[in-house]
């Protein structure tokens, strides 16, 4: 009993910290289409894809249904949150020129695609990330990443994807109901979200950030932590000054 | 409580993991040396549309490095410092009373005065890194070197050969504390030129602060830890990258002209 008890404790102070953040993926040599950079002393990775366009994210929420949440859980709102988010973080905090083509953000840009046919691109480009293959990526990836950074004039694509999921009535039912001997069920309760930028260029994987973060009996911080959190160690763009206007190859 | 022992445990899974975590700071290059400077120098003769005439360049600094009212030490470790040995003492004596009451009377007279010195001790360490690079990185000449490598104009060695004269004024640059455990890169000049006897320009530029520029990307935000990090290679480099934004402002300042 009384090791339930600390165990219970234990999980009670797990919620609301604990949190990790990892650059999975950082290549060094990477190119932009929108710009050609002035020589300079200042050295940039990802930087250099100063124009990002951000897709739709694909987030993973437990339990679908918010009643069963013991915290209030708004589903829409954190998705909302995130996105927006991004949008401000990379731009106000890194010098990004950022757009969104996330329905869940007010300012963005519409590229005529379905909402479903989006979400279906930000999928498929989030599984071939999480497998982190080297190399080149296949043709239909790269075709994939070409076609939207040509369309809204990017030299990145940026990817969100994770899951969320929060502590249930249950979990706490199934916690009293065994004296506490059930209480390591809320180390399921966990954020775990995922970054990934892609240059148009080549349809490369060139940046990778990953964000994780027990919640135990705690809820699901605020999505401009998050995204705080998520992209802190990613590299301030190339600032403006050191660009010019692409180089037209003539006849 | 819950939130003091969320640090606790915190600083012990740290501990445990921290050659793990560590490898997931970025692959930031070390700030440019000279050699990769003057070779930079020897390409880039003019990178924007070149203007005739001579100039002289004057670059000095108003004020000293700023790193002040920055906090050493995180919000995070300052609790873990002062509540780890508390809630140790209270996990391990359990309920019985007597043993409890001495494990704290003793963490008060040796444990406690402990950790504050060891918070002291990291404070000092950590302020001692930013001085060193605030003190190491030559921003004036750094600042010259980025304005020289871009302007067009030759440049003259004395005020009565040119037929301009350009003097930047850094104002000041360093760090200024953001939130608990934040630092910001911050970096202010005024250029000023004068032709033919009379004043030309008079512009203020601004890396972070109020009056932000238009063409300055923003200030650089980061933990003070990750910051000082490998003997402040961060904040070098923040550093430098803020001298030579500064030059490349004003070389394309002077280019457009009053």
């Amino acid at each position: 009993m009384k090791k339930a008890l600390v165990a219970v404790a234990l999980l009670a102070a797990l919620g609301g910290c604990a949190t990790s953040t990892h650059i999975a993926v950082s290549e060094k040599e990477v190119e932009p289409r929108t710009y050609s950079p002035e020589p300079t002393t200042v050295e940039r990775s990802v930087g250099m894809l100063r124009r990002l366009v951000v897709l739709p994210i694909v987030l993973q929420t437990s339990p679908e249904d918010p009643k069963l949440c013991v915290d209030p859980c708004d589903w829409p709102g954190l998705q909302r949150g995130l996105a927006n988010s991004v949008v401000l973080y990379l731009a106000r905090e890194r010098g990004y020129e950022v757009s969104s083509v996330d329905p869940a953000v007010e300012s963005r840009v519409t590229i005529g695609l379905e909402r479903a046919t989006l979400a279906n691109a930000a999928r498929k480009l989030a599984d071939f990330a999480r497998s982190r293959s080297a190399g080149a990526p296949p043709a239909e990836i790269a075709g994939l990443v070409n076609s939207i950074g040509v369309h809204v004039d990017a030299d990145g694509v940026v990817v969100l994807h994770g899951s969320v999921t929060v502590a249930t009535w249950l979990d706490w039912a199934v916690t009293y109901g065994s004296f506490a001997m059930a209480a390591p069920i809320f180390l399921r309760a966990t954020a775990s979200l995922e970054a990934d930028i892609f240059e148009v260029a080549h349809g490369h994987l060139v940046w990778a950030g990953t964000y994780f973060k027990v919640l135990g009996m705690g809820m699901a911080p605020a999505p401009d932590q998050i995204i705080a959190d998520l992209f802190d160690q990613i590299e301030p763009a190339l600032p403006a000054v050191f660009t010019r206007p692409p180089a037209v190859s003539g006849p | 409580m819950r939130s003091i022992g969320c640090r606790l445990i915190v600083a012990l899974l740290v501990a445990a993991c921290t050659g793990g975590c560590t490898n997931a700071r970025d692959a930031i290059a070390d700030a440019p040396t000279d050699a990769a400077a003057q070779q930079n120098a020897a390409t880039v003769p003019g990178l924007t549309t070149p203007r005739d005439g001579s100039l002289f360049l004057h670059v000095r600094v108003a004020q000293p490095a700023d790193a002040k009212g920055l906090s050493y030490i995180t919000e995070g470790e300052a609790i873990t410092n002062v509540a780890a040995w508390p809630i140790l003492i209270g996990a391990t004596a359990g309920a019985a009373a007597a043993p409890l009451l001495l494990a704290y009377a003793a963490y008060f007279v040796v444990g406690f005065p402990a950790t504050v010195a060891t918070s002291e001790g990291i404070e000092a360490g950590r302020r001692s890194v930013m001085e060193r690079a605030l003190l190491e990185v030559d921003f004036p000449r750094l600042t010259r070197e980025s304005i020289t490598r871009r302007v067009g104009a030759r440049l003259t060695a004395t005020v009565e050969a040119a037929e301009r004269r350009a003097e930047v004024i850094v104002l000041g640059y360093g760090f200024t504390k953001r939130g608990t455990s934040d630092a910001c890169s911050f970096a202010t000049a005024v250029l000023r030129v004068e032709a033919d006897g009379r004043p030309a320009i008079e512009e203020r530029i601004a890396i972070g602060g109020l009056d932000q520029s238009a063409d300055a990307p923003p200030p650089f935000c980061t933990g003070i830890k990750r910051l000082l990090e490998d003997d402040g290679r961060l904040a070098r480099r923040t550093l430098a990258e803020s001298a030579e934004v500064i030059g490349a402002i004003v070389a394309r300042r002077l280019e457009r002209g009053p």
